[in-house]
C-alpha cells in the first residue's frame, strides 16, 4: 500500500506538496485565527478552554450545597436558592463539563493522531459543533443565573411543566440546541474512524481509546435525539399549553422519564467509556506491556454502548412503572456488569507482574478503577428491585453516580490531561506536585462522597436543605472533602499554566508509550504528518516505539 | 459519488453518504420518541380520529410525487446527463412541498373551525405537535431544493438533499397512518 | 424511457396503489385490526421509500448499517416501554 491520502474536505493535498513542519500552536496567533480555525487539535484546545469554564460554573453550585449541607438549618440559602443550586451544579457539569470532557478535548485532539489522518472527516462542522456547544452554554449558564431552574437536571414531569418557576423553558432550549454539538461529534468520529484510518491500520491495531471513542459515538448519535424529543415535548406543554404529559388529559407523566432515561442512562457511559479508554492507554503505557485480551476489551466498549441502551428503567422502579418491566430491567442492568468487569480484569491482569512505572498519569487511572469499581458494585444495589425502594431518592444514589461521573470520569479526564500535556503542549510538568493533587483528589473524592453513602443509607434524602442534628457530622465530612477536592482540582490549574512557559520542553514520546501520536514532535504540526504511516505493526507492541522513544523522566 | 478516499481499510463508503445516514438515523430516534408518544395516546382513547383523512391521503399522495420527482432529479445529476438537466424535476418537487404546506394550512383551518385546538385533547395536541415538526423538516427541504435547482450542484449534492427529502417523506408514510387512520 | 426511469415510476405506482388500500381499508370496520393493516402499509411503503428511492438497496453495507442503527435502537425504545406501559398494574 502507498503511504498517499486524499482525505476530503480538508485539503491536505494541496498541504501535502508543502509540509510545514511547525507545530499548530504557531499556525496564527491572534484571536482571529483560532476562532476559524479548522484544525482538529485547535479545535480540541478552544473545548478545553470552554469546557474548563463551565467545570468552574458547574463547581460553584456545587459549593453553595455544600456550605449550606453543612448544618442542619437553612442558613446560607432558602429552600429556592438551594434547588436553583443544585440545579444549575447538575445541568453544567453533566451537558456542559462531562458529556463534551474526554471525547471533545482529547478525542478530537488525538483520533486524527491515533488513526494515522491528517484531520476529522468534516472539519468545518467539527467547529460549528465547538460554536453550538458554547453558545448553547453560555445561554444556559445566564438563564440558570438570571431566571433560576429548580427542578434538578432531570427536568421531571408535571413538576417541570406545570408547577416549577424560573425559565425551564429557555434552559430546556439551551440543553437542546447543545445536543446538536453532541450529535455531530459523534457523527464525525464515527465517520472519521471508519473512513481515515492510515494504510495497515485495521480495527483490531486501533489503541483501545478509539475503541471507546467509537462506542460512545453511537451513543451520542442515537441517544442524543430522544433527549431532543423529550425537552420539546416539554417546551410544548409549558411554552404553548399543548398538554403531553399531563394526566388530567390522559398523558403520562412516566413517558417523560422513558425518554429522558433513555438518553440519559447512555449518557452516563458517554461519559465513562471514553475514561475507560484513556485508563486502557494509561495502563499500557505504564506498565510497558501490551493491553491485556486486546479484543475482549475492545469489544467490550461496544457491548457497554448496545446493553447501556437497555438498561434504563433501573431509574424508574419507584415512579409506578409495571413491575415486571422493572424485573426485566433490573436483569438487564445487572448484565451490563459484565463487559464493565471485563475491563477492569484486563486492566488488573495487563499491570499484574509488570514494571510498573508510578507516574502521575498512572496514579490518576488507579485512582480511576478504585473509584469507579466502588461507584459500580453500589450501582448494583441500586439495580436490586427490593434495595433500590430503601436507597431510591436518597444521597446514597448521590454519592453513587459521583463516585462514576466525578471519581471515575473526571479522574480520568485529569489523567488524560496529564498524559497527553506533553503531546498537546510540549512541555512537561512538575511530576512531584501532580502526585500530590491526584493523592489530594483521591482523599478529598472519598472523605466528600463516602459519608453520603452512609447518609442516604440512614435515610439522608438528596435535594434537601435540610436535616435531622444527628446527620451533621458526615455532612459536615462532606463538606471538608469537599474542600480538600476543591484543592486538588485547582493545583492542575496552577502548575499546568506555569508549565508553559516554564517548564521543561518534552520530546516526542516522553513517556515512551505506543500509538501513532507519539511518533509526531510535540506539539504535532498542523497537518499531523509529514508522510502518512503504513502501520505494520500490532497495537501496544514494542515495534510501535521503536522509533521514537526518548528517555521517560 | 464524493470521492472515495482509498486512505485505510475497509473503505467502503464515501465519508459524506455514511455520515448523512447517520443524521438520518438520529432523526429516526427523533420522530421515533414522538411516535412512541402518540402510540401510548391512542392506547389511552377510544373512538376514530377526528381529522380529515381525505386531505392527509391527498397530502401523502403529493409527497410521494415530489419524491419520485426528487429520485429524477438525482438520476438526472450524474456524470452522464447533460448540465442543468436536474433542474426541473427539483423546482417541481420544491414546488410539491409548497402544496403539501398550503393542503396543511387549509386543514389546520378547517381543523380550528371544528373546534380541534391545541390544549384540550391529548391526541389532538400530539397531532400539532408532530404536524409541525414535519413542516419545518419540509420547509427545510423545500429551501433546500429550491437553492439547488438556482446553482449548478455537485451529484453528490443533490443526492444528499435528495435523501433528505425521501426522509422527510418517509417520516409522513407513519404520521398518516398514526394520526388520521385510527379505528374507531 | 430508460429503465431506470421506468423503475422510479412502476415504484412510484406502487406507493400511490399502498396509499388507495390503506385510505380504503379505513372504512372498514376492522378494530385493532385495521392498526395492524395500516401499520403493516406504512412499512411496505417505507421499504420501497428507502430501497429504490433513496438507493439503500445499491449501498455499502456500511451505510445499510448506519441507516440501520436507528431502527434497531429505536425498537429497543419502543419495546421496552411498551413493556412498561402494557403490563402496569
Amino acid at each position: 500500500m502507498t503511504a498517499t491520502s486524499t482525505d476530503p474536505g480538508t485539503g491536505t493535498g494541496a498541504a501535502r506538496a508543502a509540509f510545514d513542519p511547525r507545530p499548530y500552536t504557531a499556525a496564527g496567533h491572534t484571536l482571529r485565527s483560532w476562532l476559524t480555525t479548522t484544525d482538529h487539535k485547535r479545535v480540541a484546545i478552544l473545548y478545553l478552554i470552554a469546557i474548563t469554564g463551565f467545570f468552574a460554573l458547574g463547581a460553584v453550585g456545587a459549593v453553595l450545597v455544600r456550605l449550606e449541607l453543612a448544618t442542619p438549618r437553612p442558613d446560607l440559602l432558602s429552600a429556592e436558592t438551594y434547588n436553583r443550586a443544585f440545579t444549575m451544579h447538575g445541568i453544567v457539569m453533566v451537558w456542559f463539563f462531562l458529556i463534551p470532557s474526554i471525547p471533545n478535548v482529547f478525542g478530537n485532539f488525538l483520533i486524527p493522531l491515533m488513526i494515522g489522518a491528517r484531520d476529522l472527516a468534516f472539519p468545518r462542522l467539527n467547529l460549528l459543533s465547538w460554536y453550538i456547544y458554547v453558545l448553547a452554554g453560555l445561554f444556559t449558564i445566564v438563564t440558570l443565573v438570571k431566571g433560576g431552574v429548580d427542578t434538578g437536571w432531570t427536568f421531571y414531569t408535571p413538576l417541570s411543566t406545570q408547577f416549577a418557576n424560573g425559565h425551564v423553558l429557555l434552559a430546556a432550549a439551551g440543553v437542546f440546541t447543545a445536543g446538536f454539538s453532541s450529535i455531530l461529534t459523534g457523527l464525525n468520529f464515527i465517520v472519521t474512524i471508519h473512513t481515515m484510518r492510515a494504510p495497515g491500520m485495521t480495527w483490531f491495531r486501533l489503541p483501545i481509546f478509539v475503541w471507546s471513542h467509537y462506542a460512545t459515538s453511537i451513543l451520542l448519535v442515537l441517544a442524543t435525539p430522544v433527549l431532543a424529543m423529550a425537552l420539546i415535548l416539554i417546551v410544548a406543554e409549558r411554552g404553548f399549553g399543548v398538554g403531553i404529559f399531563d394526566p388530567r388529559l390522559g398523558g403520562d407523566p412516566l413517558l417523560f422519564q422513558h425518554l429522558f432515561w433513555f438518553y440519559s442512562h447512555p449518557a452516563v457511559y458517554i461519559m465513562v467509556l471514553p475514561a475507560m479508554g484513556v485508563v486502557t492507554e494509561l495502563i499500557s503505557t505504564f506498565a510497558g506491556r501490551a493491553v491485556f485480551g486486546y479484543r475482549f476489551v475492545a469489544y467490550a466498549s461496544l457491548a457497554i454502548a448496545a446493553l447501556g441502551f437497555l438498561v434504563w428503567g433501573h431509574h424508574m422502579f419507584v415512579s409506578g412503572q409495571s413491575m415486571y418491566a422493572s424485573v426485566v430491567f433490573s436483569f438487564l442492568s445487572f448484565l451490563v456488569a459484565v463487559p464493565s468487569a471485563v475491563k477492569v480484569y484486563n486492566w488488573a491482569a495487563t499491570l499484574y507482574r509488570a514494571e510498573i512505572r508510578f507516574t502521575a498519569p498512572l496514579l490518576y487511572g488507579l485512582s480511576f478503577i478504585g473509584l469507579f469499581v466502588f461507584g459500580g458494585l453500589t450501582g448494583l444495589i441500586l439495580a436490586s428491585l427490593a434495595l433500590d425502594v430503601h436507597a431510591h431518592d436518597t444521597t446514597f444514589v448521590v454519592a453513587h453516580f459521583h463516585y462514576i461521573m466525578v471519581g471515575g470520569a473526571v479522574t480520568a479526564y485529569l489523567g488524560a490531561m496529564h498524559f497527553w500535556w506533553p503531546k498537546i503542549t510540549g512541555r512537561l510538568y512538575p511530576d512531584a506536585l501532580a502526585k500530590l493533587s491526584v493523592l489530594l483528589l483521591y482523599v478529598g473524592f472519598n472523605l466528600t462522597f463516602f459519608p453520603q453513602y452512609i447518609l442516604g443509607w440512614l435515610g439522608m434524602p438528596r435535594r434537601y436543605h435540610e436535616y435531622p442534628a444527628e446527620f451533621q457530622v458526615w455532612h459536615l465530612l462532606s463538606t471538608a472533602g469537599a474542600g480538600l477536592l476543591a484543592f486538588a482540582y485547582l493545583l492542575p490549574l496552577v502548575y499546568l499554566p506555569w508549565s508553559l512557559r516554564w517548564g521543561q520542553r518534552a520530546g516526542p514520546n516522553p513517556w515512551g508509550a505506543t500509538g501513532l501520536e507519539w511518533r509526531v514532535p510535540s506539539p504535532p504540526p498542523t497537518h499531523n504528518f509529514d508522510r502518512i504511516p503504513t502501520v505494520t505493526w500490532e497495537a501496544y507492541t514494542p515495534e510501535a516505539t521503536a522509533e521514537t522513544k526518548d528517555t521517560p523522566p | 459519488m464524493t470521492g472515495r478516499t482509498g486512505a485505510g481499510p475497509g473503505t467502503t463508503a464515501s465519508p459524506g453518504q455514511l455520515g448523512l445516514w447517520l443524521f438520518l438515523s438520529t432523526e429516526v430516534m427523533m420522530f421515533g420518541a414522538l411516535l412512541l408518544a402518540i402510540t401510548l395516546a391512542r392506547l389511552g382513547r377510544s373512538g376514530a380520529a377526528p381529522f380529515d383523512k381525505g386531505l392527509g391521503a391527498a397530502n401523502t399522495a403529493i409527497l410521494l410525487t415530489s419524491s419520485l420527482l426528487v429520485a429524477v432529479a438525482v438520476e438526472r445529476s450524474g456524470p452522464c446527463s447533460g448540465p442543468g438537466r436536474a433542474r426541473l424535476p427539483l423546482v417541481g418537487a420544491a414546488a410539491l412541498g409548497v402544496a403539501f404546506l398550503a393542503v396543511k394550512a387549509v386543514e389546520y383551518r378547517a381543523d380550528f373551525a371544528k373546534g380541534l385546538v391545541p390544549g384540550p385533547d391529548l391526541f389532538v395536541n400530539l397531532y400539532y405537535v408532530a404536524t409541525a415538526l414535519h413542516a419545518v423538516h419540509l420547509t427545510i427541504g423545500v429551501a433546500l431544493l429550491a437553492g439547488l435547482a438556482l446553482v449548478r450542484p455537485q451529484p453528490s449534492t443533490v443526492e444528499a438533499a435528495g435523501l433528505y427529502w425521501h426522509f422527510v417523506d418517509l417520516v409522513w408514510v407513519f404520521l398518516y397512518p398514526a394520526l388520521y387512520l385510527v379505528p374507531g | 424511457m430508460d429503465r431506470r426511469l421506468k423503475g422510479l415510476l412502476t415504484v412510484w405506482l406502487l406507493l400511490l396503489a399502498l396509499l388507495g388500500a390503506t385510505f380504503g381499508l379505513s372504512f372498514l370496520p376492522w378494530g385493532a385490526w385495521g392498526n395492524a393493516a395500516s401499520l403493516g402499509i406504512a412499512a411496505a411503503k417505507a421499504a420501497l421509500i428507502v430501497t429504490v428511492f433513496m438507493r439503500l438497496g445499491a449501498s455499502q453495507p456500511l451505510v445499510r448499517l448506519a441507516a440501520g442503527a436507528g431502527l434497531f435502537w429505536l425498537t429497543i425504545l419502543m419495546a421496552l416501554t411498551l413493556a412498561d406501559v402494557l403490563t402496569r398494574v
